[in-house]
């Protein structure tokens, strides 16, 4: 991006903002960004690093009785027995295999939506598809997973109907009874319901571009994938990847939901993620320290991805978060 | 019905259940047992805190008004109903309602960790544990000896039962004065009128009986409605997989219900579905199965009863709440014939049925706490005590004469208008201050269905004719062809057993343990079920075990043991046999 | 515009607007099956295989959940949480994306990262229901506003619309003499209404939907109780209902719902007033920004 040259002056001030003097002097032009921004910071880290004290837990066989004081000190125990556990590895790799699968789907499916809506000129017709492409994130997942498992029910579900109509199996599959099938739902799933609502932020950069892109190309004759492919796409590229490394971050954090409801006894070791892993190893049998520890891991794992793909982002494509 | 089950229910509601609490999941008995054996001994100096703080305040006249705030999952608790607001007006207190719409031992904990719960609480054993080790309870003992008197005489050789180790008494439940199941009681394998009807009524008394019968109707009635018939369901998906594949083993044993565990008779606790008698019935299944008789869809289903619903499912173990509705709309569609009897079915002709039981006591999932927030205690054990009273017990289960009820012949009956009004308005009971948070069994501390007071008049209105007067003419016919007038004429006479091993809290310390050897169950189930051969069937069963075994199947049967063992020495102590 | 139109432009139109065609009736599915649910009759529905068409008509499920008192001021409060909420939030959320996204400003670096490392960490439920605690929050209305007041997704999300306007705008209004409250609320938020639109519909829903806050931190306080906790008690209150079935006050035949059809209605409730005010919200952003681009 040009950069026009009066942003020189203020860049000079923070080359010298090293010093004393010239920090006091940056303060004093930059108070008003300090009183847009201070205040806000410290708020989230208020009710973010505030409770943190928690992680003490993970070092303790945490009692809600005894509080934090009085409860007994366990050193590395529940790490230990956590990285002792095959469960949890099993928990771990179907977290990630999940999240990334849920990732590029996500990706893949949310740009491609976007830039095909952004095709649409009949304006009624691309706002009621927007509209609607919404509903499934406004439905919770204890409805999906019901019209799931009527959908794919081996006994008069639609799915099976239709593949024995064509020909192509003789006898219902039991999809949700067989462990192979279950990462596919569970992204099939997950990729129907956010979808729509995932182009959102695309579509909103698509129209924030300067439209003068276009005109100039429709009078150079290019044609619709010439414009799609060097106008749109580096128009959303930014966003997109900075929105990658935000998600690349969530991978581990996958939340329960969707897996539970969606899972069974016959395919748990296909659906059991670890904040699911944690919930019944952690929080329903009383234990809290050892869902702190989880979540500890967890938050250190992200944190590590995050700065990773940070750093290659930062070589390979110049947008980065920080 | 042990209130577990509602939060169970409340739970998947919320979408944030996981597999049912162990012990609640199988408490579909009525009743309940000593929950004060649980297994640590008391905080002195708590309890010597909130002594003062109780003793301190001097008794004020009984009628100024007070008002205690209370934990509920009802949405619907009100103290603006006829028969509480007779209530405070015979004792001046009064309840405002503190409502957990969601996981209710994860805000109990919340409430505990901030200091910041309600005055009065209904929990279970476990929750009352660590609020007892929080300091945060008032002990009663002293308050019941002064202000408690009908308490002392409802409960009378099973008062010390209230006593913990520490012979503080920290919770008041009900007291069962009742030595028969309820009217309303039922076995729990069902089977449809219609495959009844077919066979000619026969006694069926095992399963592999019932096995023959369902195979002979699904020949002769491959579809219905249009849709294939299906033999057994189940639902293994959520928490109902303790109902379906852990109560049916006790209950085809003839055992009575212990939860997930069974006790032999030298007191050995065993994780029951590991058990010989669990690889018969899983084999039952298995053939089922295999012979095209087991729903395809039982592996990842969570609610049974939306699979009997479509008219099509010809047995099953299925508790009768989870049948009601179901059979309404059978009714209301007049298929009447698809209704099922709830019949008793055993491994084999020989079986003993010991599967009916009453209990001393109603200590159960919800007790009733008082926390060291609640001014004057004295006056919520003068409310509890007029409860316990005969009085009290007429008003909260019968209502009030005249509005609710008259008495014909000496008797007391339930006027029309009133049978009337809980058979159209479901929150009639709600309204009129019949509910309560519950006390162990029904509401307000009921001393038992089918107990009498001491002007000999039962004490509640559920009794056998009350039953009757709700079945429809095609369930009374199928009754009259096995020579019953109702469901629990199929049980056996009623048994007195000191206590459930599911209402004692659970042994410390082993809770992982227990948690790994559940998770392998549940992941061997459907292998089990889905075998192809018997060589099949025997290696995931070998699986299992060892599994278990690996996951401290033996220490948690020990500790189980020891609970046991404990539990049934203090009652002994208590009772003085 | 001129639009000249190639075949194989029109034949990429057809397809596009038949996929999305496609694509919108899929994802229109869902709200239908539940329609269709709401609208059913309980016993009914329990036996399954409703698609897109009530089989036996009731309008119990809604009646039933209108019945409910508190039900209409908790949706009036819900609107005024939603809309001060979220009027709050995009406006704060604006301001701390426009310090971080101004590249002089000498704590840039520093918050950035701070505010990422929030993202990822999570101290639980426990320690964080004391902290709303030991602040004075609890059952207090800021309870709704403050803990949610910023999100750090939305502020990346705005930071880096910020960072792609063209520099020369800002620059040469600081030249006028412009501050930096002025040049955020004069200048910057009047070229981004595309994304000031995204992130007013990401809080209003989140807004909108929340209902954990008001269980966890308000249930105390019942002028704070929003719709959809008010919903949840029902719900709850139904699948309280199926489990009374075995007692002796049975009235299994006069009950008319049950929580599948509470849950179907309950959505159709919510998400209806979504589906309604977006598409005005949207006309009204775009047409805001077609004015602001005329008037450069």
């Amino acid at each position: 991006m040009a950069k026009p040259a009066k942003t020189l002056t203020n860049q000079e001030i923070v080359q010298t903002a090293g010093k004393k003097a010239g920090k006091s002097l940056v303060m004093r032009r930059q108070y008003q960004l300090l009183l847009m921004s201070t205040p806000f910071v410290l708020l989230v880290m208020l009710f973010s690093f505030g409770p943190l004290w928690g992680w003490i837990m993970a070092f303790q066989h945490y009692k809600v009785a005894l509080g934090l004081w009085q409860s007994p000190w366990a050193g590395f125990d529940n790490f230990k027995l956590l990285f002792q556990d095959p469960q949890f590895f099993n928990a771990l790799r179907n977290t990630v295999v999940m999240g990334v699968l849920n990732l590029v789907t996500g990706f893949v499916g949310a740009i491609g939506l976007a830039l095909f809506l952004n095709e649409i000129r009949f304006v009624f017709f691309k706002r009621v598809i927007q509209t609607l492409t919404y509903i499934p994130h406004f439905v919770s997942w204890v409805v999906i997973a019901n019209i799931f498992a009527t959908l794919l029910s081996p006994d008069a579900g639609v799915v099976n109907a239709i593949l024995m109509k064509l020909g192509f199996i003789q006898e219902p599959l039991y999809f949700l009874g067989e462990e192979k099938w279950f990462w596919w739902i569970h992204t099939a799933a997950s990729f129907w319901k956010e979808l729509g609502w995932n182009t959102i932020i695309y579509l909103a950069v698509l129209v924030g571009l300067n439209p003068e892109h276009y005109e100039a190309a429709e009078v150079d004759g290019a044609t619709r994938f010439q414009k799609m492919r060097y106008i749109s796409i580096p128009g959303i590229m930014p966003t997109a990847v900075l929105l990658l490394i935000l998600s690349v971050g969530w991978i581990v954090q996958s939340g329960y939901e969707s897996q539970f409801l969606l899972g069974n006894p016959v395919v748990i070791n296909r659906s059991e993620v670890l904040d699911l892993y944690a919930l019944n190893y952690s929080t329903s049998i009383g234990d809290y320290s050892y869902g702190v520890a989880v979540s500890m891991f967890k938050s250190i794992v992200s944190l590590v991805l995050v700065l990773l793909v940070n750093y290659t982002a930062k070589k390979t494509s110049g947008s980065r978060l920080f | 019905m042990s209130k577990t089950w509602k939060k169970g229910l409340t739970l998947m509601a919320a979408s944030v259940m996981l597999t049912g609490v162990m012990a609640g999941c199988s408490s579909n008995n009525n009743g309940g047992s000593n929950s004060e054996a649980s297994n640590n001994g008391g905080n002195s100096q708590a309890a010597n805190a909130t002594n003062e703080g109780a003793s301190t305040e001097p008794t004020k006249a009984p009628l100024e008004p007070i008002t205690y705030t209370m934990n509920t999952a009802d949405e619907k608790l009100t103290w603006d109903t006829p028969i509480t607001k007779l209530f405070t007006e015979k004792t001046g207190v009064s309840f405002k309602y503190d409502l957990i719409v969601g996981e209710e031992t994860q805000k109990q904990d919340l409430w505990l960790a901030s200091g910041d719960y309600p005055d009065i609480m209904a929990m279970g054993p476990q929750e009352i544990q660590k609020y007892k080790d929080g300091g945060a309870l008032i002990p009663l003992n002293d308050l019941i000896d002064q202000y408690g008197p009908n308490i002392k005489e409802k409960f009378g050789e099973y008062f010390n039962l209230l006593k913990d180790e520490d012979g503080k008494i920290w919770s008041i439940y009900g007291v069962n004065k009742s030595r028969e199941a309820k009217a309303d009681a039922s076995a729990n394998f069902i089977v449809q009128y219609d495959v009844l009807k077919e066979a000619g009524y026969p006694q069926i008394k095992t399963l592999d009986q019932l096995y023959e019968i369902l195979k002979a109707y699904k020949e002769k009635h491959p579809q219905i409605d249009g849709k294939d018939t299906i033999g057994f369901s189940g639902a293994m998906a959520g928490w109902q997989v303790n109902i379906e594949y852990n109560n049916p083993i006790i209950s085809a044993s003839g055992l009575p219900d212990h939860g997930n565990f069974r006790i032999d008779e030298s007191g050995n606790v065993q994780y029951n579905p590991v058990t010989e008698d669990a690889k018969k019935y899983y084999s039952f299944l298995n053939k089922l199965y295999q012979n095209g008789l087991y729903d395809k869809e039982a592996f990842s289903q969570d609610d049974l009863s939306k699979k009997l619903a479509q008219g099509r499912v010809l047995a099953a173990y299925a508790p009768k709440w989870m049948v009601g509705n179901v059979e309404t709309q059978f009714r209301q569609d007049g298929h009447p014939e698809r209704q099922y009897a709830y019949l008793p079915l055993f491994f084999s002709e020989d079986t003993v049925d010991q599967t009916n039981t009453v209990v001393p006591t109603f200590a159960g999932s919800l007790q009733w706490v008082v926390t060291n927030s609640a001014k004057n205690p004295e006056r919520f054990i003068q409310f509890v005590d007029y409860l316990f009273s005969d009085e009290g017990q007429i008003l909260s289960q019968w209502g009030i004469e005249g509005t609710h009820y008259e008495v014909k012949d000496g008797k007391r009956t339930l006027l029309p208008a009133e049978l009337e009004a809980r058979k159209t308005d479901p929150d009639h009971g709600t309204k009129e201050g019949f509910t309560s948070n519950g006390t162990g069994s029904g509401a307000w501390f009921n001393v038992g269905d089918g107990a009498k007071l001491s002007d000999g008049d039962y004490a509640t209105p559920l009794t056998k004719d009350y039953q009757l007067s709700v079945y429809d003419d095609m369930t009374k016919e199928v009754l009259a062809k096995y020579g019953k007038e109702v469901w629990a004429d199929f049980l056996p006479p009623a048994v007195v057993v000191p206590g459930y091993l599911w209402q004692v809290s659970p042994p410390e310390n082993i809770s992982l343990q227990a948690k790994k050897i559940e998770e392998a169950w549940k992941k061997y189930l459907p292998k089990l079920i889905m075998a192809k051969s018997p060589t099949d069937f025997d290696s995931s069963w070998d699986g299992m075990k060892s599994t278990m075994e690996k996951a401290g199947l033996k220490d948690v049967n020990d500790a189980y043991t020891k609970l046991w063992a404990d539990f049934n020495a203090k009652f002994k102590a208590t009772i003085g046999e | 515009m001129l639009v000249r139109r190639s075949i194989g432009d029109v034949i990429f139109s057809t397809c596009n607007y038949i996929l999305l065609l496609a694509l919108g009736i899929g994802t229109l599915f869902p709200f239908l099956n539940l329609a269709a649910i709401s609208l059913n009759d309980a016993g009914d529905t329990l036996k399954g295989t409703i698609y897109v068409w009530p089989r036996v008509f009731t309008l119990e499920n809604y009646s039933t959940i209108f019945a409910n008192e508190g039900l209409a001021s908790a949706a009036v409060r819900s609107v005024i949480r939603t809309v001060v909420g979220t009027a709050l939030g995009v406006i704060c959320t604006a301001m701390l994306a426009y310090a971080l996204s101004r590249r002089e400003f000498f704590l840039r670096k520093t918050y950035n990262i701070i505010l990422i490392i929030t993202m990822y960490v999570n101290g639980g439920l426990i320690p964080f229901y004391l902290l709303v605690k030991n602040i004075g929050l609890m059952n207090h209305a800021a309870v709704y506003i403050l803990p949610t007041l910023i999100g750090v997704f939305n502020v990346i999300i705005m930071r880096s619309y910020f960072e792609q306007l063209p520099e020369g705008i800002v620059e040469s209004a600081r030249i006028d003499g412009a501050t930096d409250f002025q040049i955020l609320f004069r200048i910057v938020l009047q070229i981004s209404l595309p994304v000031i639109s995204t992130i007013t519909l990401y809080i209003a829903v989140s807004h909108w939907n929340s209902w954990f806050d008001n269980y966890l931190y308000a249930s105390r306080n019942e002028n704070l109780n929003l719709l959809q906790y008010e919903l949840q008690k029902i719900l709850i209150s139904s699948v309280n209902q199926v489990m009374s079935a075995n007692t002796h006050i049975d009235a299994t035949d006069a009950r008319r719902t049950n929580p599948e059809t509470i849950r179907a209605a309950m959505t159709i409730i919510v998400t209806l007033p979504i589906l309604l005010v977006y598409p005005f919200l949207q006309k009204y952003f775009v047409k805001g920004m077609t004015f602001a681009a005329m008037k450069e």
